[in-house]
């Protein structure tokens, strides 16, 4: 492999938030900074690479934040100012090439095939936008280069902040130091579970034989293997217009009792309803997963007459999908999740002749419910079972 | 067995019979057409077990009565491909042969005894209607049926026999409903039933002459329907229909009616739905005085704008309708007709009435 073949590239924004706010104010250059978190038990946004030194990562819990790093400074969020941001850099990006898959607001991936010609290879290509970038917003940018999108992302996080790396041709030497803990889609049980049977780093993945991970891991064995050796076959999609919305989640430890379950997917079905409404879009379908502790995965799914974002209806078909699920020898659980298919615009909305004739609105219940979660919190209202299972864990970790 | 017919008239007897075959690969007998020769008579029988067909074929000289299971496909194919006017069937334990001039087939034997029997028609309390009129009201209700199981009392055509001499069709996936009457004779007790769209069009293919009378007897849980040649049967489907009364608008809601030419209203439809998108099959007509515009949009790739005159002088009223939906039902109806169409706003469904006989209605896009 030549580094010619190197087309893809991830670029990834530096601490994006918190670097827009110390550039928009000069006080906060070299101050531990962070962007939310600052009221009550909310969390950690984003970290400036300084207050990144006192181990303060996003998601963290502001009080934790505070407690590593009391000068710290909080910042409210300023969405409106980073979305602007946001669009800026993509124009950067879309006038070097049409192949451009958004992420979030921070990162993207890029195809440079086809624009060889115009702008040279991938690693010129990434070098004058990560320029170009640095000049217009005043930010630090990290790119990487690769193959495919696995290895250009990877490359991208290697050298954080301002960091440039481009995959040598000798893909699987290069790769053999990294952890497990950096393969893409393995979380925290995920490495526990590749130290438990001795893999440890990427290399360890390459030497064992792809038939003894498949025994060891299941056949997510195979893509682990793929990954390591840097194999990844997924394309760049531009403009991903959404066609799905989900979430799932892996317990800490396998659940057998259905309603426990049912109180997860009910939790899920609250977060999938809140995100349709906020992006304005209806679930023409609804789909729950289910993983077996042995690692079998089956899902379910169901078209609705009538596309909605009403978490109630949502709920009633998710639920009898679960149930399902349930008698399928899967418990117990490891992971469920649900997932609202065949996503519509409102405008694409054939309504029914025997649905009550008014026009589709969210219902009010779940109107106040949105409204009480993003002033409040999360954790701040929840259903009964839903708060009866969180009763529990937390009476569970308390006698731990 | 052993029989001289005329080959097209064997030929069309088949072609109706295969159409009530199984379409899937339930039991592999069903794939056969009957064939019971008796002195005079000669009849052909088909089922998916659902659906069961009696024909009498015309034409057919019986020098051995009995009977034989015809393979439909291959059948149908031979009917289709021989020359002559006449063909000779023969059948015994040994085969069937069918053969004719220059032709000669020699195919399996299967026992007629395994095939499944079908209901004879007792005629007692059978209402009656008329073949023409009847096909007209079938091919304007039945193509708006569900398809999809998930609402399966929409899979049908619901049948109402009213004491005062009403026939009532009525068809609907949800989003649109179709309503079709006619007269109808030897009601006592008023009767209905979901028929399954397979049994309406089966039913229509076999409505040959329009003048003959239909007899129809509808029953808990079947249906039969018997013209001079042809005995139908069916299961019914099971459920309630929905309330199709509740979602008609009532004559005083109405805000706006207006005429419609339905060549013209076709031409329009047709041509501003080459833009309608493939995801949102959206199309938007404005009603405004003197003039009709339909209006749609391919994503980015390019939009359409077609009007005609109309005879409106109110406040103008926009409503977007999947034109598929408009389609289906213009499909239907005489170029030279003229159309009505009732509305209450761009929410409510819009009703396209074609004189008192034929309604439907239509659900808008929002």
């Amino acid at each position: 492999m030549t580094t010619n073949s190197c087309t893809i590239l991830h670029v990834d924004m530096d601490a994006f938030y918190a670097s827009i706010e110390q550039r928009d104010n000069p006080s906060l250059r070299g101050q531990p900074v962070v962007v939310g978190g600052g009221s009550g038990r909310g969390v950690v946004a984003a970290a400036s690479y300084e207050a990144r030194k006192f181990g303060i990562h996003s998601a963290m819990s502001g009080t934790v934040a505070r407690r590593l790093c009391p000068e710290l400074v909080f910042l409210p969020v300023r969405m409106d100012a980073y979305r602007k941001e946001s669009l800026r850099i993509r124009a950067i990006f879309e006038s070097f090439t049409p192949l451009v898959e958004p992420l979030s607001l921070d990162e993207a991936y890029l195809d440079t095939r086809g624009t060889e010609r115009l702008f040279g290879l991938a690693e010129d290509v990434g070098r004058a936008i990560a320029r170009k970038i640095v000049e217009e917003t005043k930010l630090g940018v990290s790119v990487g280069v690769g193959p495919n999108k696995w290895v250009a992302k990877l490359c991208s996080d290697l050298r954080k902040p301002n960091g440039f790396v481009v995959a040598p041709a000798d893909l699987p030497a290069f790769l053999s130091p990294i952890p497990v803990s950096r393969l893409w889609g393995v979380g925290e049980k995920g490495v526990e579970r590749l130290h438990a049977v001795g893999l440890y780093t990427l290399g360890d993945l390459q030497r064992t034989p792809e038939t003894s991970l498949v025994r060891a891991l299941g056949p997510g064995g195979r893509e682990l293997r793929d990954m390591a050796l840097g194999k990844d076959d997924r394309v760049v999609t531009p403009h991903r217009q959404a066609k799905s919305m989900g979430s799932e989640t892996t317990f800490s430890h396998d659940i057998g009792e259905p309603w426990v379950l049912a109180a997860w997917l009910m939790e899920q079905v609250e977060e999938v309803g809140e995100s349709l409404r906020a992006k304005g879009l209806l679930a023409g379908g609804v789909e729950v997963k289910l993983r077996s502790g042995d690692f079998r995965t089956r899902s379910r799914s169901r078209k609705l007459s009538t596309a909605t974002q009403t978490t109630a209806e949502l709920w009633e078909t998710a639920r009898a999908l679960l149930e399902d699920l349930c008698g399928m020898d899967l418990l117990p659980a490891r992971l469920v999740g649900v997932t609202a298919i065949d996503l519509k615009r409102p405008e694409q909305i054939q309504r029914g002749l025997f649905d009550p004739i008014e026009p589709q609105k969210p219902a009010k219940l779940d109107l106040a419910l949105d409204a009480i979660r993003a002033r409040f919190g999360n954790e701040s209202v929840s259903r009964g079972t839903v708060w009866r299972r969180r009763h529990e864990d937390k009476e569970a970790q308390g006698e731990a | 067995m052993k029989l001289i017919c005329q080959r097209e008239s064997l030929l069309q007897g088949c072609q109706l019979a295969s159409s009530v075959l199984p379409t899937k690969d339930i039991k592999p007998i069903l794939a056969n057409i009957k064939i019971v020769a008796e002195a005079g008579r000669v009849t052909l029988q088909a089922t998916d077990l659902e659906l069961g067909l009696r024909l009498e074929v015309a034409g057919v000289t019986v020098l051995e009565p009995g009977q034989a299971l015809l393979p439909a496909a291959r059948i149908v194919s031979i009917l289709r491909e021989a020359r002559m006017p006449e063909l000779e069937f023969e059948s015994a334990v040994g085969g069937l042969t069918v053969s004719g001039g220059s032709l000669e087939y020699e195919l399996p034997y299967e026992d007629p005894d395994q095939f499944p029997d079908l209901p004879e028609l007792d005629a007692v309390g059978a209402a009656q209607l008329t073949a023409g009129p009847l096909r007209e009201m079938i091919r304007r209700t039945a193509f708006a049926c569900a398809t999809e199981t998930a609402r399966f009392t929409m899979t049908g055509v619901y049948w109402s026999l009213e004491t005062d001499g009403t026939a009532r069709l009525v068809a609907t996936d949800g989003r649109r409903l179709a309503m079709s009457t006619g007269a109808v004779t030897g009601v006592s007790t008023a009767m209905t039933a979901i028929v399954p769209s397979k049994a309406m069009h089966a039913l229509e293919r076999n409505l040959l002459d329009d003048e003959e009378p239909v007899g129809v007897v509808l029953r808990p849980s079947e249906a039969l329907f018997k013209t001079g040649r042809a005995v139908l049967s069916t299961r019914l489907v099971e459920g309630r229909f929905p309330d199709y009364r509740a979602v008609i608008p009532k004559r005083e809601k109405i805000l706006v009616r207006l005429p419609l030419p339905v060549g013209l209203f076709v031409s329009a439809v047709r041509q501003a739905a080459i833009m309608a998108d493939d995801e949102s099959r959206k199309m938007i007509l404005n009603f405004a005085p003197g003039k009709l515009t339909l209006q749609a949009s391919h994503g980015t790739s390019g939009k359409s704008k077609v009007s005609m005159p109309i005879e409106y002088s109110g406040q103008a009223i926009s409503i977007a309708f999947n034109p598929i939906y408009l389609l289906d039902m213009l499909k239907q109806l005489p170029g030279d007709g003229q159309m009505e169409v009732d509305l209450i706003d761009g929410n409510h469904p819009a009703l396209f009435r074609y004189g008192d006989a034929f309604q439907y209605l239509v659900m808008p896009l929002s």
